[in-house]
């Protein structure tokens, strides 16, 4: 197995760290009375970030390497593919509240969230269970927190809809 | 011995359960309870996630009102967290792990109604004794805390800092990265004191900075949802409970534990050592070490299950002593109790105990009776927390992946924060499977930017003079602390080294 997924975190911190470092460059440093500024902060925690980020990757490469040899079972399966689900349920939810409002993208995130998991029922049988509770579930939340407290959500195409 | 600021602390406490006696208290205080547990029981959802999720069901109340439906949501959860850990064996957070330990034991064993029993009426008893010390102890470190100047809570956020890092999670370097990056977020947005936006690259939804619930709900809600989804698990099987009674030997051997469990766990929670960890797994150590047969640990002993229990609810409510106090959360949970404040822009801390009186006492009192309510409501209801559990996962998390949005979504009507949270989701993945602790980033997100105000002030003080942070005795002795806690590995290895060749 690739040491890469091992890897990301420790590069993700560095990455996070020199954005911090670089953006406390361009912050005019103003220090006052303090002699430390609002500059002085972001530079400290970028450092810091920077400096851990290759720490964590050389204990990252040795639990890997440590773990790789001593183990028996195959690792539990990981199927990031799963995550794709969510993710699309959270970006059209995004996309969607605004201008279909909260019911429909709601709705819409709640079928393509579930999809993440396994059903015991057959393909047509789970969407059409799933489509019948993500509408049931949006809709209750909405009356719940519209009416009952006090919450402004989007109406969107609800508000077309004849007698809305 | 100061003996009147006791008595005021008992004539406020009065005060406060008049507030929290209030028909309309009482009612947050039992739907708080109730919500707490229902979501609290989910398998997956532990209390950080159950008060984040909830915080936003709360947002439209007056403060006094929401602060009691949140203690209730926090006792709820843990109530619930414990159902799960037993019937389970799905711990929803660290404290439940010991639980789950001997409870899942019993409950296989056909005592799953005893082991609630204990669990239940164990929390009660340390809830209700930890709230009594809350109320006497509170006063004090608020005595003390108005002491304290900027250069003194800098020092005294340093040593959180350092705590935090190096007793949540098992490696301290994972610890160091998560409450950095918790920090960093919360550089983001205008600099209170120079009027300047920083790390925000232009946007303007970024200038008021990111909410400390956002990202709580990202990392634990949307990033377990995320884990839940990749590493498929088999099912566990539901236990049945049987009856709730305890026999007249399960309640010789309880109340001992229980006592014990409160002793233990109470110290761990006042001071920021981090979470609930350390106390249950002591006193789990201790009941078995003072058992009659200790044997029968590992099997379901039930004191094995009273103890911890009462451990984890004594140091979660003790925690609300440096968070009251101090504005200090020592734990997940407490931090997003403390977000809950400031979502009223309240900030906890020794001036609200003088500015806003009648919130803080009424939340103490309102945790007694959060207690009552809930062994009245979780006993006789157990059997409705038990179905809940059937849920199926995927529809489970496909509502709290819908909730969390609109729980973020509702804070300011802003589509762009779902995008934040999807953000925040996605490292709150990448942390669970690095084995990173969340807490310190939630923790590091709430007090960098108090450390941060802090420092500067107590430096504009001192004319830019470094030696101004050391100059009190206080901020130089928790300094001090703080700089022994952080480099102690390193002296246990150097003490190692000298000591070993004459062996």
């Amino acid at each position: 197995m690739s040491r890469l997924p091992a890897l990301a975190m420790p590069i993700a911190l560095a990455a996070g760290g020199a954005f911090v470092l670089v953006q406390a460059s361009t912050i005019a440093a103003a220090g006052g009375y303090s002699n430390i500024g609002p500059a002085f902060f972001p530079t400290l925690i970028g450092g810091l970030l920077l400096a851990l980020a290759p720490l964590l990757a050389w204990g990252a490469w040795q639990d890997r390497a440590g773990t790789a040899a001593e183990q028996t079972t195959p690792p539990a399966r990981v199927q990031l593919d799963k995550l794709a689900w969510i993710a699309a349920g959270v970006t059209l939810g995004a996309l969607a509240i605004e201008r279909a409002g909260y019911v429909v993208a709601m709705s819409a995130a709640f079928l393509l969230a579930a999809q993440a998991f396994p059903s015991q029922r057959a393909g047509l049988t789970a969407l059409r269970n799933d489509a019948l509770v993500s509408i049931l579930f949006s809709v209750t939340t909405w009356f719940a927190f519209t009416l009952g407290l006090g919450l402004r959500l989007p109406a969107g195409w609800l508000n077309r809809l004849p007698g809305a | 011995m100061d003996s009147s600021i006791t008595l005021s602390a008992l004539s406020a406490l009065a005060d406060g359960m008049l507030v929290a006696l209030a028909p309309a208290n009482l009612l947050y205080a039992f739907l708080g309870c109730l919500l707490g547990t229902a979501v609290g029981v989910l398998p997956g959802v532990g209390p950080a996630v159950t008060l984040a999720l909830l915080l936003p069901v709360t947002a439209k109340l007056e403060p006094t009102g929401a602060m009691i439906m949140f203690a209730g949501v926090y006792y709820g959860a843990m109530y619930g967290g414990s159902t799960t850990a037993i019937l389970l064996n799905t711990p929803g957070e660290s404290g439940s792990i010991v639980t789950s330990l001997e409870g899942n034991r019993m409950a296989r064993a056909g005592r799953a109604g005893p082991a609630l029993a204990t669990a239940a009426i164990g929390s009660f008893v340390a809830g209700l004794l930890a709230t009594a010390i809350v109320a006497l102890l509170a006063p004090w470190v608020v005595e003390a805390a108005l002491l304290f100047g900027p250069a003194e809570y800098f020092a005294l956020l340093s040593l959180a800092f350092v705590t935090v890092t190096v007793t949540l999670g098992q490696n301290r370097l994972k610890g160091a990265a998560a409450l950095l990056a918790g920090i960093a977020t919360g550089l983001v947005g205008i600099d209170g004191q120079t009027g300047q936006p920083r790390l925000a690259l232009g946007i303007p939804e970024l200038f008021d900075g990111i909410e400390v619930t956002l990202i709580a709900m990202g990392l634990f809600a949307i990033g377990e949802t995320l884990y839940a989804a990749a590493h498929e698990e088999a099912d566990e099987s539901i236990l049945s409970t049987g009856r709730v009674a305890m026999s007249a030997d399960d309640w010789r051997r309880s109340w001992p534990a229980w006592l014990r469990g409160t002793a233990i766990g109470f110290p761990f929670g006042c001071i920021p050592a981090g979470g609930v960890e350390i106390p249950t797994f002591l006193s789990y150590a201790v009941e078995k070490r003072l058992s009659s047969n200790p044997e029968s640990f590992g099997h379901g002993a039930i004191e094995g299950v009273a103890g911890p229990e009462a451990a984890n609810n004594a140091g979660v409510t003790a925690a609300l002593v440096p968070m009251l106090a101090l504005g200090l959360p020592v734990s997940a949970t407490a931090a997003m109790m403390l977000a809950g404040f400031q979502q009223y822009g309240l900030q906890p801390g020794p001036l609200l105990f003088t500015t806003q009186p009648e919130l803080v006492w009424g939340l103490i009192a309102s945790l007694l009776v959060g207690n009552i309510v809930l062994l009245a409501l979780n006993l006789p209801l157990v059997g409705l927390w038990v179905r809940l559990l059937t849920i199926p996962k995927r529809w489970l998390y496909a509502g709290i992946v819908v909730f969390a949005m609109l729980g973020t979504y509702g804070m300011r009507q802003s589509a762009f924060d779902l995008w934040l949270l999807l953000g925040a989701g996605l490292v709150g993945y990448g942390m669970r499977r690095a084995d990173w602790p969340l807490a310190p980033a939630v923790i590091g997100l709430i007090l960098g930017p108090l450390a941060e105000g802090q420092l500067r002030r107590a430096l504009t003080i001192s004319q830019g003079n470094w030696s101004g942070l050391t100059s009190s005795p206080i901020s130089a002795v928790l300094l001090g602390v703080a700089l022994c806690v952080a480099l102690w590995p390193f002296f246990a290895s150097g003490v190692r080294l000298l000591s070993s060749p004459r062996h």
